[in-house]
Formats: structure tokens, sequence, C-alpha cells
């Protein structure tokens, strides 16, 4: 199954008896972007990423990492990936060091550079005195940024990153954002699954939401935004009455006997051509959240 | 490679527990030296045999007398119900550790990387044998430095290095046999307390099958059963040679258990 794709899911199934967790799913994502992988909690985000790194075995399906089958060379597949997951599972006697020492030893006696998790460290601020401490000592921001350090530290091609934010406050969300846009610029592959959609709208390339194991998106993060459709509010010098008819993707969702409101799907052009002769004195766009375009697929009764 | 970083990592965090028990159980031997030399400086065995009523004595038979001198009392740390269960709860607390792994989470980290599986569980059978023959070790230290040191005089009672190891191997074959029960149930579970409940309710059931095949005779063919019955130290101290066979089937059972392991570890969903 070698597509040249960074991941590359085919057929993907996974039955936990009656409940069917992932259903047929087909994705790939391209060799360094940045891929936000949604849905709701139970939507099969999780089963998906455990199957990626072998922790499940698929029903049916494949998935391969850089070429490598996730199942029949998980090794090799594992060996290009970093992962941080959602739950981060570190023993509460260990210390920060002890931990990274551990997960740097299995990624490879080579993997891991000093330097670069110093820097990692020093970048999210956890010093040598916090990663000294046992982990029953630490809030759960420090778990969290001691979580994307040990799946930084080997500097993978790849990345799995499972709610990467989740417990960061601000400032650290902030310096994530940058290592983010580090790790991208270098080329790397990362593969994220958040609730935060304002995150998501700003780091990720491209998205896909999943509902009930099935793919219901995919989309780039601007193609959504092209197609989300935008507010416009028209305000007239005098009165105009509604029209008759408006160019096609725009609709007429309210009017007042100065004021139109239009709800504009693809480019605004028609519409600035069907007022064109008219007094307008204003004209307002309004871009459509995030949130709210990705809504729909959030929803049960919307495919 | 995977198996001795996980190995050195669970021993480093294992390393209070099993320490703790080697010192305890090696001082438990001391302190069986220092009775079995003070009984023996008083001549209290012959006395406290006759104290032993005639029909109790026909009961649990010649293993009492056996049991009433001087290496009889040296040699009880190593048969003792208490000192058995300890050893079997090191066992199995090392042999559930893949289950602990997945409850606590840390199997992610681990088995993120290009760490295979099989590795998981070699590190903890290394682990169990490592651990079982220092304690064991430890034991037979404090028993010789019990008898240099504490009984000196009395050399010619002293137990026989032969019954000695004889002993040490019996009781390392059966945590040995443990060991490979808790790691065929650890490798499907994903609690320890429910890996670690299981093979402590099916030792008891052995042990209690065991017991009543040794005291009643209807219930002999159901002891052949239990891995107890394979464990018999009496009989070592009256004399009998350390039986090949017993001790194959303990190994037999724990090898058979940790190779269970490696299969439903491997097809597991983690």
């Amino acid at each position: 199954m070698s597509t040249g794709a960074a991941i590359a899911i085919r057929g993907l199934t996974k039955r936990y008896g009656r409940l069917t967790a992932v259903r047929d799913l087909d994705l790939d994502v391209e060799v360094g972007e940045v891929f936000g992988f949604l849905g709701v909690n139970g939507a099969g985000k999780s089963t998906t990423i455990r199957i990626l790194l072998d922790f499940v075995r698929p029903t049916a399906g494949r998935a391969s990492i850089l070429g490598h089958d996730c199942q029949r060379a998980g090794l090799a597949a594992r060996a290009a990936v970093g992962y941080l997951p959602g739950e981060l599972g570190f023993y509460e006697d260990m210390t920060g060091d002890a931990v990274l020492d551990v997960t740097a030893r299995l990624s490879g006696a080579d993997a891991v550079r000093g330097v670069h998790r110093r820097e990692l460290a020093d970048r999210l601020e956890l010093s040598a005195s916090d990663l000294g401490r046992r982990i029953r000592d630490y809030s759960t921001g420090m778990k969290r940024k001691l979580g994307i350090v040990q799946a930084f530290q080997a500097d993978p091609p790849m990345l799995v990153l499972d709610e990467p934010t989740e417990g960061l406050d601000p400032l650290m969300q902030e310096a994530f954002y940058a290592l983010l846009a580090d790790v991208r610029r270098r080329g790397r592959t990362v593969f994220m699954s958040s609730h935060v959609l304002s995150e998501v709208e700003r780091v990720c390339d491209r998205i896909a939401v999943i509902r009930k194991g099935t793919l219901v998106l995919l989309s780039t993060v601007d193609d959504l935004h092209r197609i989300a459709a935008r507010r416009v509010r028209v305000i007239f010098d005098v009165s105009a009455p509604p029209p008759p008819a408006l160019p096609e993707g725009c609709e007429l969702v309210d009017s007042m006997p100065t004021e139109w409101r239009v709800r504009v799907r693809g480019p605004l052009g028609p519409l600035l051509a069907r007022l064109a002769g008219l007094a307008v004195r204003d004209l307002e766009v309004h871009e459509v959240p995030f949130e709210e375009v990705l809504r729909p697929y959030y929803r049960e009764d919307t495919t | 490679m995977g198996t001795f970083i996980l190995l050195r990592h669970s021993l480093r965090r294992a390393r209070t527990l099993v320490l703790g028990l080697a010192l305890v159980l090696s001082g438990f031997q001391l302190v069986l030296t220092a009775v079995a030399a003070s009984l023996q400086r008083t001549n209290a065995f012959g006395p406290l045999a006759s104290m032993i009523p005639e029909f109790f004595r026909q009961f649990v038979g010649p293993s009492t007398l056996a049991m009433l001198s001087f290496a009889g009392i040296v040699s009880a740390g190593y048969f003792h119900p208490i000192v058995i269960a300890a050893l079997l709860a090191l066992v199995v607390t090392l042999a559930t550790e893949p289950a602990a792994e997945i409850d606590a989470g840390f199997a992610d980290l681990v088995l993120s990387r290009p760490t295979p599986r099989q590795s998981v569980v070699s590190r903890s059978v290394l682990a169990i044998a490592l651990s079982t023959a220092f304690v064991l070790a430890a034991m037979l230290a404090g028993t010789r430095l019990g008898l240099h040191l504490l009984a000196p005089a009395y050399g010619g009672a002293w137990p026989s290095a032969h019954l000695l190891l004889s002993l040490v191997a019996n009781l390392g074959a059966l945590a040995w046999c443990w060991a490979g029960v808790a790691m065929a149930i650890a490798a499907r579970a994903s609690r320890r307390s429910v890996a670690g409940a299981a093979t402590g309710v099916i030792a008891l059931a052995a042990f209690l099958v065991d017991y009543v095949g040794r005291a009643w005779p209807a219930a002999q063919m159901w002891a052949r059963l239990s891995p107890f019955h394979y464990f018999s130290p009496l009989e070592l101290v009256m004399g009998t040679a350390l039986r090949p066979a017993d001790v194959a089937v303990l190994l037999a059972v724990g090898c058979g258990g940790i190779a269970a392991s490696y299969v439903l570890f491997a097809r597991r969903d983690i």
C-alpha cells in the first residue's frame, strides 16, 4: 500500500462486538501537512489513532505510515512516529527526567539529542528542577508539557497528537503552536485530534470530521472558509424594496425598508453587481465562525 | 534492546519491594536458626515431640518428627505458608506488570515506540527470574549466615547443603509455576488488580484442593490438578530426594503460562 502519503488508510473498519467504532474509512494525509482529525467523543478518532499505532487491530482494511503497514510492519511505522496520548499514563513515582529517558531509549539509542530535548523543555518552560521532580507533584498542564516533550524529543518525521493542548494555559498553547509551526517548516507531518476548533482553524492545513466511525467531511481549512456562507448586511440611503430575486448563492434572510440581510455562499461579486445602481450607503460582511461552519458536520441529522 | 530497557525500568521500580522482601525473608531464616539453636541447646526437641498426642502424630504422619529437629526448624522458612505467600505475591506483582501498564496508560508510551510486544512479556519473565533468584539466594545466605553465626556448635545437626538447595529449587519451581499462571491471566487483563485477584483465587483454590487431597484419600485424585501437589518440602526434610518429575511439572506449567502470555499479549487490543 505504497501511495506516497504520510498516512494512508483504506477501508478501515473496527468492530467491538455489535458496535462499529470505525466504518470503512478511507483517508490520505500528505507528507508535510498538519492534519486535524475531528469528531465528537466516541466518533472513532481514538480508535483510528490506536490502529495507526497498532494498539488495536482492525477488523478490516489497512493503514500505513510513510509506506509501512501499521500492522505488518508496525515497528518500522512506529519508528517514524512521536505520539502524544490523550490521557498520559505516567507512573506517579517516576521523575520527568526518568520518563523522558525511558521513552528516548525506546525510540532508539541515537534518536534523541540532549540539546534538542533541553530546547523543547525550555520552550515549554519545564525547568531542570521540574524534570527532577516526581510526576505526582506535577499539575495537569505540566504533565501535558512533559507529554509534548516526549513526543517531540526524537524529532520524528510524523507526529500523532491526541488533544495536544488539553490542560495547557493560553501562554503554553502559544508556545505549542510555535513548536508546531517549527516542525511544519521542517517538513514534518502532524496528525492531530482536537476539540478546540479555533486551534484547528489556526494550525491545520486540512481537516477530516468523523461521525459514528464514518468520514463525513474532508477539506482544506481554506476551502471550508470559501464554501461557508457569509452574512452580508446592506444599508441603503433610501428605502429599497425587497428584491424579487438574488444571484445564485445569495439568499435574502431579512429585509427592512433601508436594510437587507443576505447570506452569501461563494464569491461576493454577483451580489455587488446586483447592488449596482442602488443607493447603497454601507456594506458589512461577516465571516461565519469556524465552529458554525463545522457544526453541521458534527450533528447526526447532517451528512 | 527494548526488553532490557524495560527490564531496567521495571527493576528500578520494583527494587524496594524486592530488596525489602529479600531482607525480611533472609532475616526470618536467621531467626529460625536462632530458634533451632535455642531448642537444640536446651534439648527441647524430644520433650516437644512427646507432647504431641498420638492421634495427631498419626494424622499428620512422620513429618511432625522430622519438623521437630534442628534441620526441620531451620528448613521451615522454605515452606512456611507466609513465606510462600510472600514469594508468590512478589512474582504475581511482577507478572501482572503488563496489565498494570495498560491500566496506567504507560503501555501507550512504550508501545508507540518501535518496541515489539514480545519485549513487554520478555521483560516480565526476566524480572521474575532475576528477582526470585535474588530473594531465594538471600534466603539461602540468611540460613548459611545463621548457621555459622548462631549455631556453629551444632554442625552435625545442620541441614545438608543438598537439602537446602533442594528446598530452594522446589520453592523456586513453585514460584515459576504461579508466575506463568499470573502472566497468562495478565496478558488478557486490562487491570493489574483483576489479574492479581484472579491468580490469587486460583492459587487459593489449588492450595485447598491439594490440602484436602493430602488429608482425604477420596480427594487424592483431584489433588493432582493442583500445582501444590508437586511441592513436597516436608518429604525433602524427611530425607526423600527432590523428584525431578515434580519439578518438571511445576516448570512446565510456568513455561506453558508464559508461552500463552506471549501469544495472548501479541493478539490483544491494548
